[in-house]
C-alpha cells in the first residue's frame, strides 16, 4: 500500500494537451474515482501511474518516491483493464498466476497463492478453463483475481465495469468496494459513469478537459459543487441550471419570481436538483417534453424559459401531466446554488 | 407469381452471376486438374499425332516407387524441412524488430518485406554470383568449397535452401509483421504491468497469440516449398540436378516433359506432389492447428 500523489502533471500527445497542471493526493489505502467525460483525461492519468505513459512534465510520486522512467514492471502496480486483457491461451489459474512468475516464490507458494485469489473472487470451480469459456462477469473477476494476486501497493482499474450489463454491473460495483475495503489497497478507478463514482470512492476527482475540477467526497460533490460542470455531472439527473436575473433580492426565472436570495442585481445561474422542484399550479411556466417513468420515481422533463430544461423528479404515484402539457414549477428549497453567469463558478455568500 | 416460379428466377439470376467465375475455373483449374489424372493413365509419345499407348494405374506406381522419384521425394521434403522452419524463424524475428517504435523502421519495413516480391530469377543470380567460386562473396571471406556449391552434392540443396529462405523471409515478414499489430494492445500492456520481462513476454504472450499467423506461415510456406522450381532451373539446370540432389518433384515434373518427353510419367509426379502436398497440409491441420490459439475466441 502506497500514497499516490501527482505534481503538477502535464500530457501532451504531439500537439494535443490532454492533461495540465495536474494535482492530486490519493491517501495510503484510499478508494478515489477518477470521474469525467470521455477524453477529458482519466484514463491518460491513470496510464501514467502504470508507467505506461510517461508525463510530459511534473512529477508521479509512489509511496513518497517519484517514478520518473520506472518501467511498468518495477512500479508493483495491478491495473484491471475495461477490456480485462486475459490471456486468452492460458487457463484461468495461469492467467491469476501470470505476474507471480516474475517474484521469487516457489511453485508451491504460488499455487497456494493463485487458490487464495481465485477463492476470494468465487472462481474456485473454474480454474482449468480457458477465458473464451467464460462469461463476461467471470472474466472480470479473473482481471481482479490477477490484480490482487501478487499484493501490490496500488490497483489501477479502468472503468473495468462498462462491459457487463446493468444487473452485474450493480453487483460487481459492490464487490470491489467490499474486496478494496478487506485488502485495504490504495485504489485509484476511472470511470464515466458517475453513478458507479458515487457509490464505489472513498473521494472523487471531478476531470473535464485536462483539468482537475473538484476533488471531495460523493456527498461534497453532490451538495456544494464548485462549478456548473460538476453540479451537471455529478449526480443523476444532473444538476438544473437556469439562467437568472436577481433583481431586488428576488431571483427571476424569466418573469417569474421563484425564491428570494439578498444580493446584488445581475444575472446568475441557478442550480437547483431536480428533487428541489415540483410542478405546480403556479410558477415558471414550461410545457412538458418528456417523461422517464423509473419505477418508483418519474423524471419530468419541462421545457422552461429561455430554452432550458429542466428534470423535476417525482413519486411515481403523484400525477403527472401529459407530453406536450403546459405545466409550471416551483423551486422548493429556500438555499439553492447560484454560479457566475460568466464564469460559471460558485458564488458563495 | 408463385413461389416457385420465383425461386427459379433467383436461382438463374445467382447462376448468371457466377457465370464467369465458374467458366474460367472450369476452364483453367477443373479441366486441366481432371485432363491430368487421364494423362496419368497413358504413355504419351514426344511428338504430336502420334498415338497415346494405355498404361493404365501401373505407370503411375512404376514412377512414384522408381529411384528418380523417390531421390526426388528426399530433396523436396528435406528443401522444405530447411525453408520453412528458417523462414518462419528469419521473418518472425524481422517482423519483431520492425515492430520496434524506433526511428527510421518504416524504411527497415520496407527493405526486408523486398524479398516477398522479388522474382526467383533474380534472387537465384544474385545468390548465384554470391557462390560463384571465383569471383564471389564467399572465396573473398577464404571459404572455396570443392567441388563449388552449386555443383556439390552436399552443399546444392543447401545452398538452394538459402535461396528459398530468402525469398519466403520476405512474405513471413509481412505475415508476422501484420500478426504484431493485430494483437490486442491492452493484453501486452497487462503483461507489462503484470511484472513480466521482455523475454518472458515474447515466449509467454507474443508467441503464442502469433500462433495463428505461426500456423498460416508454416501451412503457406509448406505448400510453397514443395512446389519449388525457380532457382533449381536457373542455377543448376537440366541435367545436374539428379547429380547434385537438387532434383525437386517440381523440377523432375519439368524433366519429365522436357529431357525424356513423357507428359504420362509428369501427370503420375505431378499427382503425387498434389498428394503428398495435401496430405502434409491435412497433418499440420491435424496436429498443429490444437496448438493455435485464436484471440477473438
Amino acid at each position: 500500500m502506497a500514497e499516490v500523489r501527482f505534481e503538477q502533471v502535464g500530457k501532451q500527445f504531439g500537439t494535443q494537451q490532454v492533461l495540465t497542471g495536474f494535482d492530486l493526493t490519493v491517501d495510503d489505502g484510499e478508494f478515489l474515482v477518477l470521474l469525467g467525460p470521455s477524453g477529458c483525461g482519466k484514463t491518460t492519468a491513470l496510464r501514467m501511474v502504470a508507467g505506461l505513459e510517461e508525463p510530459t512534465t511534473g512529477s508521479i510520486l509512489i509511496g513518497g518516491k517519484s517514478v520518473e522512467g520506472v518501467a511498468p514492471q518495477h512500479r508493483d502496480v495491478a491495473m484491471v483493464f475495461q477490456s480485462y486483457a486475459l490471456y486468452p491461451h492460458l487457463s484461468v489459474a495461469k492467467n491469476i498466476g501470470f505476474p507471480l512468475l516474475s517474484q521469487d516464490g516457489s511453485k508451491d507458494e504460488n499455487q497456494k497463492k493463485v487458490r487464495e485469489a481465485a477463492e476470494l473472487l468465487g472462481l474456485g470451480e473454474l480454474l482449468s478453463r480457458k477465458p473464451k469459456e467464460l462469461s463476461g462477469g467471470q472474466r472480470q473477476r479473473v482481471a481482479l483475481a490477477r490484480a490482487i494476486v501478487r499484493s501490490p501497493r496500488v490497483f489501477l482499474m479502468d472503468e473495468p465495469l462498462s462491459n457487463l450489463d446493468a444487473t452485474l454491473r450493480t453487483q460487481t460495483r459492490g464487490e470491489i468496494v467490499q474486496l478494496q475495503q478487506r485488502l485495504g489497497t490504495t485504489t485509484i478507478y476511472v470511470t464515466h459513469d458517475q453513478v458507479e463514482a458515487m457509490t464505489m470512492g472513498d473521494r472523487i476527482a471531478v476531470m473535464n478537459n485536462g483539468h482537475l475540477q473538484q476533488i471531495g467526497s460523493p456527498a461534497e460533490l453532490y451538495e456544494d459543487p464548485i462549478n456548473t460542470f460538476v453540479a451537471s455531472f455529478v449526480g443523476n439527473p444532473g444538476m438544473n441550471l437556469l439562467r437568472a436575473q436577481r433583481r431586488s433580492g428576488v431571483i427571476y426565472v424569466g418573469d417569474t419570481a421563484t425564491v428570494n436570495v439578498l444580493g446584488a442585481d445581475e444575472s446568475i445561474v441557478m442550480g437547483v436538483r431536480s428533487e428541489d422542484l415540483q410542478l405546480s399550479n403556479s410558477g415558471v411556466p414550461g410545457v412538458c417534453s418528456a417523461l422517464e417513468v423509473l419505477g418508483s420515481e418519474v423524471h419530468v422533463h419541462v421545457d422552461a424559459p429561455g430554452g432550458q430544461t429542466v428534470v423535476i423528479r417525482q413519486a411515481a404515484n403523484v400525477a403527472r401531466p401529459r407530453l406536450g402539457e403546459t405545466v409550471s414549477f416551483i423551486v422548493t428549497t429556500e438555499n439553492p446554488l447560484f454560479f457566475d453567469a460568466l464564469t460559471l463558478e460558485r458564488l458563495r455568500a | 407469381m408463385t413461389r416457385r416460379s420465383v425461386r427459379i428466377r433467383q436461382s438463374v439470376g445467382a447462376y448468371a452471376l457466377i457465370a464467369p467465375a465458374l467458366t474460367l475455373i472450369s476452364v483453367f483449374i477443373i479441366y486441366p486438374f481432371l485432363r491430368n489424372f487421364k494423362l496419368a493413365l497413358y504413355a504419351i509419345p514426344p511428338f504430336p499425332g502420334l498415338p497415346s499407348k494405355w498404361l493404365g494405374i501401373h505407370q503411375f506406381t512404376t514412377t512414384v516407387t522408381s529411384d528418380v522419384f523417390l531421390n526426388s521425394l528426399q530433396a523436396t521434403l528435406l528443401y522444405t524441412a530447411m525453408v520453412v522452419p528458417l523462414g518462419v524463424f528469419a521473418g518472425l524475428v524481422l517482423a519483431v524488430t520492425a515492430h520496434q517504435k524506433l526511428r527510421g523502421m518504416a524504411i527497415y519495413r520496407v527493405i526486408f518485406s523486398t524479398t516477398a516480391v522479388s522474382s526467383v530469377a533474380v534472387a537465384a543470380t544474385i545468390f548465384g554470383t554470391l557462390l560463384n567460386p571465383v569471383n564471389g562473396l564467399l572465396p573473398w571471406f577464404g571459404i572455396n568449397v570443392n567441388p563449388p556449391f552449386l555443383q556439390n552434392t552436399t552443399w546444392a540443396l543447401p545452398a538452394m535452401a538459402i535461396i528459398g529462405i530468402w525469398e519466403f523471409m520476405g512474405l513471413s515478414f509481412l505475415l508476422f509483421s501484420a500478426g504484431l499489430q493485430s494483437l490486442p494492445e491492452e493484453v501486452m500492456e497487462a503483461a507489462l504491468v503484470d511484472g513480466a520481462s521482455p523475454v518472458r513476454r515474447f515466449f509467454r504472450v507474443t508467441i503464442p497469440m502469433l500462433s495463428p499467423t505461426i500456423f498460416y506461415a508454416v501451412a503457406v510456406g509448406t505448400i510453397a516449398a514443395m512446389y519449388t522450381f525457380g532457382q533449381m532451373d536457373v542455377l543448376i539446370g537440366t541435367g545436374s540436378t539428379t547429380y547434385t540432389n537438387t532434383d525437386t518433384l517440381a523440377y523432375l515434373i519439368y524433366q519429365s516433359v522436357t529431357v525424356q518427353p513423357n507428359a504420362g510419367v509428369a501427370a503420375c509426379i505431378s499427382i503425387a506432389l498434389f498428394g503428398i502436398t495435401s496430405l502434409i497440409t491435412f497433418l499440420q491441420f491435424r496436429f498443429l492447428e490444437r496448438r493455435v490459439h485464436y484471440v477473438g475466441e
